[in-house]
Parts: C-alpha cells; sequence; structure tokens
C-alpha cells in the first residue's frame, strides 16, 4: 500500500472562481458585500432600511438574492426600485461562486458601486463557500440567543461586521449585550460589532457608511 | 448539510492525483478538517458510496481529521490517499 500526499482544499474549484469573480470586481471599481445569517434574523429587513435611506444612491446598488425556492425577497428590492436577480437553489443550503459570476454576467452593471448578496438563510454553510466579496457582513439578532456564536462559530469567524440586530426587542428578551461582544471577539478579534434596528432603522450608521 | 458537493470535490480531486501518481485503487482517502468546518464523516461516505461507482476507488473509505490549526472560510483539504 502506498500513501501520496495530496494536500488540495477541497472547495479549490469554488476558491478558483471566487478569485476570478473579486478581480473581475475589483477591475470595475465595485464592491462585493457577502451577507450571511439565520433565516429570520432580519438580512432583507436592513437592505430595505439601507437602501431605503436618503444617503444611498439605489441606482449605484445592485442586490442578488439568494434563497431555495421563492422570489419574495427579490420582490421587496425591486419595489424599492433596486436592480436585483433572484437565484434560487432549489433546496441546496448555500450559494456558490460560480452561481455568483452567472449573475453577474445577467445583471446589468452599469454604474454599480456595490453588490449585496443577500445569502441563503444558514449560518452553516454559507459560511464555508468564499463568493469573491470583499466584505462579509454577518447577522444576528436579539432573539436568538446568546449562545449563537459558539454554537456557529465559523460565521462569526469569517465575518468582518457582525451585525446585532433587533435591539428594539432587547428589552423583551434575556440577552446579554456585554457576553455577545465578548463572545464574537474571543472568536473573530477584529470584527466590527454593530448595534442596531433594521425595524426602527437606528444604529444603521456604519452600514450605511459601506454604501458610500 | 453540503457535504454531496463537498464528497463530488473531493473525488475529481482523489481522481486526478491517482492518475497522475499511478495509482490503480484507492483504498483510503484521508481529509483534514479545521475545528469550525461543517464536515461529517459518515455523511460523506454516504455520497461517495454514490460517487464512487466505476471509478478506481470502488471499495475506498474516507477519514476525516481535525486539524486545530485550519482556519478561514475553506477548512478542508484532501490530505492523501492511500492505495496501490
Ligand atoms: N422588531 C424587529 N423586527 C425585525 C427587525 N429586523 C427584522 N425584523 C422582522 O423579522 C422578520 C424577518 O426579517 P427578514 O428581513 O425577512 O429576515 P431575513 O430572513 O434575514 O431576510 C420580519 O418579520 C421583520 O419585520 C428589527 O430590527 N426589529
Ligand atoms: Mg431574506
Amino acid at each position: 500500500m502506498k500513501t501520496i500526499p495530496v494536500n488540495v482544499n477541497v472547495l479549490n474549484r469554488n476558491s478558483e472562481v471566487a478569485a476570478r469573480v473579486n478581480e473581475r470586481l475589483t477591475a470595475a471599481g465595485i464592491k462585493m458585500i457577502n451577507l450571511l445569517g439565520t433565516p429570520g434574523s432580519g438580512k432583507t429587513t436592513l437592505l430595505e432600511a439601507v437602501l431605503g435611506c436618503l444617503e444611498v444612491d439605489r441606482n449605484s446598488v445592485a442586490v442578488i438574492e439568494g434563497d431555495l425556492y421563492t422570489a419574495q425577497d427579490a420582490e421587496r428590492m425591486e419595489a424599492l426600485g433596486v436592480r436585483t436577480i433572484q437565484l434560487n437553489t432549489q433546496g441546496a443550503c448555500h450559494l456558490e461562486a460560480d452561481m455568483i459570476e452567472r449573475a453577474l454576467d445577467e445583471l446589468d452593471l452599469e454604474g454599480v458601486r456595490t453588490v449585496v448578496v443577500d445569502n441563503v438563510g444558514n449560518l452553516v454553510c454559507t459560511s464555508e463557500f468564499e463568493l469573491g466579496e470583499h466584505l462579509r457582513v454577518g447577522v444576528s439578532s436579539v432573539t436568538e440567543g446568546n449562545d449563537k456564536p459558539f454554537k456557529y462559530p465559523l460565521m462569526f469567524q469569517t465575518a468582518n461586521m457582525v451585525l446585532l440586530n433587533k435591539m428594539d426587542l432587547l428589552e423583551f428578551t434575556n440577552f446579554d449585550t456585554d457576553r455577545f461582544v465578548a463572545d464574537v471577539h474571543s472568536i473573530n478579534e477584529s470584527a466590527q460589532i454593530v448595534f442596531c434596528s433594521a425595524w426602527k432603522r437606528t444604529g444603521l450608521e456604519s452600514v450605511v457608511s459601506l454604501f458610500k | 448539510m453540503h457535504e454531496s458537493v463537498v464528497c463530488q470535490e473531493i473525488v475529481d480531486i482523489v481522481l486526478r492525483a491517482a492518475e497522475a501518481n499511478g495509482l490503480t485503487r484507492v483504498d483510503e482517502i484521508v481529509v483534514s478538517a479545521g475545528p469550525y468546518s461543517c464536515l461529517n464523516e459518515a455523511e460523506l461516505n454516504f455520497f461517495l458510496l454514490m460517487a464512487r461507482v466505476g471509478t478506481c476507488m470502488e471499495d475506498a473509505y474516507i477519514t476525516v481529521e481535525r486539524d486545530e490549526s485550519l482556519v478561514g472560510a475553506s477548512q478542508m483539504f484532501v490530505k492523501c490517499i492511500r492505495g496501490e
């Protein structure tokens, strides 16, 4: 019996496509944001709040919506007058870089400076697939409980910015925000943590500034 | 949850490595995975039952080793293969 060392990253193919996507967008002066989080954490509401605010030029943004089966989130973006494309994974739990590459071929990117990927609601698999993004934003909310950073560390480890959403509901929960900050920083010390309420449209300044 | 995709990628990598190194039969595939990677050995081997049909890894088994030093988004490597 022979042992042959291989040492090849299993997701190499995806990473190669992601690198190609990243290069293409960078060359075009476009920033891509990968928005991750649990179903219901408020990713789409956050986009509505940010893209609906006066300081953001909606014509400079395109949204790639990832969802298992429906086009409901894309319809929410279209209602705001934002260019959008719906990717349906037909049950698959995450998006892969080649889906993004094809979506970019289909989107009209004229005048676009920011592309947002509103990823499939999932803390597990989405984190493992690089899409070619420049920035990862993870959305968590106070109603999910304090145990999530340690239960789903990969999202918190790979996010550049972690939003703690639904702060308007804090008083109705037993959520401990200090513990959340300490837990997230113990997994990823450079993560920028932002408290916000997408619904009340508060605490969104640092998210809005990503679009400027 | 995405073991089917991962399994297919592993099979492609192993087939290339086997051919490049003149292996005609692969018995074991060792995958190293970071502490936070979401990879289930039993599920991978379930998909392997289908993916390996008609290949040189007809009897192969995937072993997943945890490697604490792997960090970042994609924490999964095909470390080595064993065969004849
Ligand atoms: N109270 C409150 N509800 C919110 C907030 N953000 C989102 N929601 C609600 O949470 C639910 C899920 O939001 P949605 O944006 O669709 O979540 P997604 O699955 O992450 O896209 C909806 O009913 C939203 O109205 C918030 O900041 N506060
Ligand atoms: Mg949504």
